[in-house]
């Protein structure tokens, strides 16, 4: 219940946010950090809660930005229409790559390395076939107007986005209060032990590959109406995949906030750094690398697990 | 004749060139209580994975309520009732116990709540309700042996496979755990059990099956077994054969009791004062005093969770200290570096083996002379392999594919290569079958022969007393006893307190 309310406090407080912030430079930091946190909320239902690490998750991102683009441009669809398509389509390929790979028992490393393929065969598809826009990409026209997904100001892309990761933490607060989840930490944990007592582990991880992946396709098409351009290498290269996992893992794995507070500390820090040390080109990268060391080297659990230590020592004090 | 739920006809299963378990029939009756026994290495655990689903036999049926379900996936026979636990442990160990039973009983419940409040009796039953908001990997190994019967029993068995949930318990624990188990029959699930705890197996199944190498060698009710003769060489050995009770072997009291007194003058070899600390903020060890002299066995006796292991690691430099003084061969090593400890010579054979599994029992060996002793590395490895024979017969082998038995001797044969001046063993018996903990003694008796000290911590009270020279009983972080082991024995008060004898 509290998390639920944590939610809502969330949405209001960014839904509010607007009435007191006009610097359109905060209102793109606060868009951009929520984005940040849907990829990496997507990733962590997967790799958080079912312990499933993938390195391919742009595949899902690429699909539901590719989806979006196609859809609107060749198909003639509206773009809201064109969103909720996108993560169908992405939560369907979730299903095929889980179907080919968790049937055959790939786990841990196997497994991340197959996403990781998966990712580049599309990459490499994408610049090969014509209907993509090949290796030139697909731009979409600038219309703005409510109905076509396109604001004037960053404080239209902001609900928007707000939206979108508000669905994926309710997702993510149920996955915390289910059976459906209950059986998805249990096969993470331990496999065999889940499957002595009746849970089926290939439908469990089928079912968390398929909600990942419909998370990470509506991020991708939210990214293709924000910058309105979409080519092989943005849609399906590794650095999408990346940006979900690191900011799942500083975060904290397996946890409802996690996500959210790991996007957000890599952005500042990455603004920080590229505002403090703008006139050493590369060096801001440098300090950006020597933090994200410090945090996993300091934080095994993450950002959230400092917050899990400080109610465990309170509660125990108290009993 | 009651109705069989379980039939297994003819099974065999081979890994390489060894035949695991080899055309074995056997029927479980309906309601029943039954155990299943036999050496380590004899296929008891493999059986379970057959008739579960884990493994698809070669050869043979297994059947469950009159359909064949050979090599059907575990979680539908789950569904159809059939559930089994892990010998090795396996709790979900990132959730709390709660959670963990939950997951049992979102078998029959769908909804989280009811699911819950299910797990919460099934705790209330196994004796877990106090712990059911700690972390799973918090448990002591006899938490976690109720944690995975709980699990178990909350997706509500018609047939439950228990895999030796009373190893590693100490007799207190034994004791409380029976009618447990026996409540389970009571409730209508048909138990079926490999143990190595006769005194359980006697006390709770109606009829034994004794499995050797892959093959069933006999099976009848428990006085039929106890007297089989093929089951006394292969499995039993000699103290069940004999009927000697637990209490007249320890009244043979050590014949070194003696040198111990003269030894007692000079400086101990270790000496252990106010010992304190734990993990973060939980005191573990509450101020101990022990020593151990030079040549003498000390056994340090406890129930689990007494904090031994805690002790062992603290003076190993693996824990570290709050409060004392440990001093070893006069040089005080409190809160020293375990890299600073081991090439001293205090030696450690860690509870549970710690071998190396994907490591050739050769490769095994030799890492264990890596910080002391590396100059004598191939006398040591002959005389290792002198001591243990089975061992020099598996050099090539990779160590995590052997029994469980030989692990353990690899386990104490890589402690000898660092030539310790005290070795620390720790529940050297551990799921060991009766013959097997018979020879696991007789080898520390040898050992102490040779003049080594020896600390030896144990669940197995009986042998443990009547190996040692000294004995300690920890309690709660404390030490409760210390003196002779025939005093403990001696004093009625003192056994069922401390050793529930």
């Amino acid at each position: 219940m509290k998390s639920l309310l944590g939610i809502a406090a969330l949405a209001i407080g960014v839904g509010l946010l607007p009435l007191f912030v006009e610097s359109g430079v905060w209102i793109n930091f606060v868009m951009m950090t929520l984005y940040a946190a849907l990829l990496a909320q997507a990733w962590n239902i997967l790799g958080g809660f079912g312990g499933q690490f993938s390195f391919g998750h742009a595949l899902f991102f690429g699909f539901g930005a590719y989806t979006q683009a196609i859809a609107q441009l060749q198909w003639g669809f509206n773009p809201w229409v064109a969103l909720t398509m996108a993560g169908f389509v992405s939560g369907a390929v979730g299903l095929g790559v889980g179907a080919l790979t968790f049937r055959y028992g790939l786990k841990g490393s196997y497994f991340a390395l197959v996403t990781l393929a998966f990712a580049e065969v599309f990459r490499i598809l994408a610049v090969s076939v014509p209907f993509t826009g090949a290796g030139v990409g697909m731009m979409i026209p600038l219309k703005e107007s409510v109905s076509n997904l396109q604001f004037e100001s960053r404080v239209g892309f902001m609900y928007v986005i707000l939206g979108l990761l508000v669905a994926a933490m309710l997702v993510t607060w149920w996955l915390q209060n289910s059976k459906f989840g209950a059986y998805l930490q249990a096969v993470r944990d331990n496999e065999y032990a889940a499957q002595a007592i009746g849970v089926n582990p290939f439908r469990v991880k089928l079912g968390a590959i398929a909600l990942s992946g419909a998370f990470m396709g509506w991020a991708g098409a939210f990214y293709l109406q924000v910058f309105q351009y979409i080519d092989p290498s943005i849609a399906f290269g590794p650095h999408t995949s990346v940006e979900a996992l690191v900011a799942a893992i500083v975060g904290g794995l397996g946890t409802l906030w996690g996500p959210l507070l790991g996007a957000l500390a890599l952005h500042l820090l990455s603004d920080l750094t590229r505002n403090l040390f703008g006139s050493l080109p590369g060096i801001n990268m440098v300090i950006y690398g020597s933090m994200l060391i410090v945090i996993v080297m300091f934080l095994p659990r993450g950002i959230a697990g400092i917050g899990l230590s400080v109610t465990r020592l309170w509660r125990g004090k108290r009993g | 004749m009651a109705d069989i739920i379980l039939s297994v006809s003819g099974v065999s299963i081979s890994f390489g060139g060894l035949k695991a378990v080899n055309n074995v029939s056997l029927d479980v009756p309906q309601g029943s209580l039954t155990a299943l026994i036999g050496p380590n290495g004899a296929g008891k655990t493999t059986l379970f994975a057959l008739m579960s689903g884990f493994l698809k036999p070669h050869q043979g049926t297994v059947t469950y309520c009159g359909q064949d379900i050979t090599g059907q996936a575990p979680y539908i026979n789950a569904v159809a009732g059939m559930t089994r636990t892990f010998q090795i442990v396996q709790p979900f160990a990132a959730q709390t116990v709660l959670e963990n039973i939950a997951v049992g009983a979102h078998l029959h419940y769908p909804n989280r709540h009811v699911a819950l409040n299910f797990a919460r009796d099934i705790a209330q039953q196994v004796g877990l309700i106090s712990q059911i908001d700690k972390p799973a990997a918090d448990l002591t190994v006899a938490g976690r042996k109720r944690l995975e019967l709980a699990r178990a029993l909350a997706a509500k068995p018609k047939l439950l496979l228990l895999d030796e949930v009373l190893a590693g318990l100490n007799p207190q624990e034994i004791l409380e755990m029976i009618p447990v188990i026996r409540n389970m029959t009571q409730q209508g699930i048909t138990v079926l059990m490999i143990e190595h705890v006769m005194q359980a197996v006697m006390n709770l199944a109606e009829h034994i099956w004794v499995l050797a190498q892959g093959e069933l060698i006999a099976q009848g009710n428990p006085n039929d077994i106890t007297q089989n003769a093929q089951v006394i060489e292969a499995y039993l050995g000699k103290g069940a054969a004999t009927g000697q009770s637990t209490a007249s072997v320890v009244t043979n009291a050590p014949s070194t009791q003696v040198s111990f007194a003269s030894t007692q003058h000079t400086n101990p070899l270790l000496e252990v004062s106010g010992l304190r600390g734990g993990y973060g903020h939980t005191e573990v060890l509450r101020g101990i005093d022990l020593k151990v002299y030079q040549g003498e066995t000390v056994a340090l006796l406890g129930s689990n969770g007494a904090g031994k292991t805690t002790f062992n690691q603290m003076i190993c430099g693996l824990v570290p200290t709050q409060a004392g003084l440990v001093k070893f061969a006069n040089v005080d090593i409190t809160g020293a570096h375990y890299t600073n400890i081991v090439p001293r010579g205090l030696i450690q054979v860690p509870e549970g083996r710690k071998i190396f599994p994907n490591l050739t029992v050769l490769e095994n060996l030799e890492l264990g002379s890596f910080s002391r002793a590396r100059a004598r590395r191939s006398e040591n490895i002959e005389y290792v392999f002198n001591t243990f024979p089975r061992l020099r017969e598996r050099t090539k082998q990779l160590a995590g594919t052997m029994s469980g038995g030989e692990q353990q001797m690899l386990a104490i044969g890589r402690g000898l290569m660092a030539e310790p001046i005290l070795l620390i063993l720790d529940e050297p018996s551990l799921g060991l079958s009766p013959r097997l903990v018979e020879e696991m003694f007789e080898l520390i008796h040898k050992l102490r022969e040779t003049g080594l000290s020896i600390l030896l911590v144990e669940q197995n009270v009986a042998q443990s007393l009547n190996t040692a020279d000294r004995v300690y009983v920890m309690e709660n972080g404390a030490l409760k006893f210390s003196g002779l082991p025939s005093d403990l024995m001696n004093s009625d008060d003192l056994r069922r307190a401390y050793l529930g004898l």
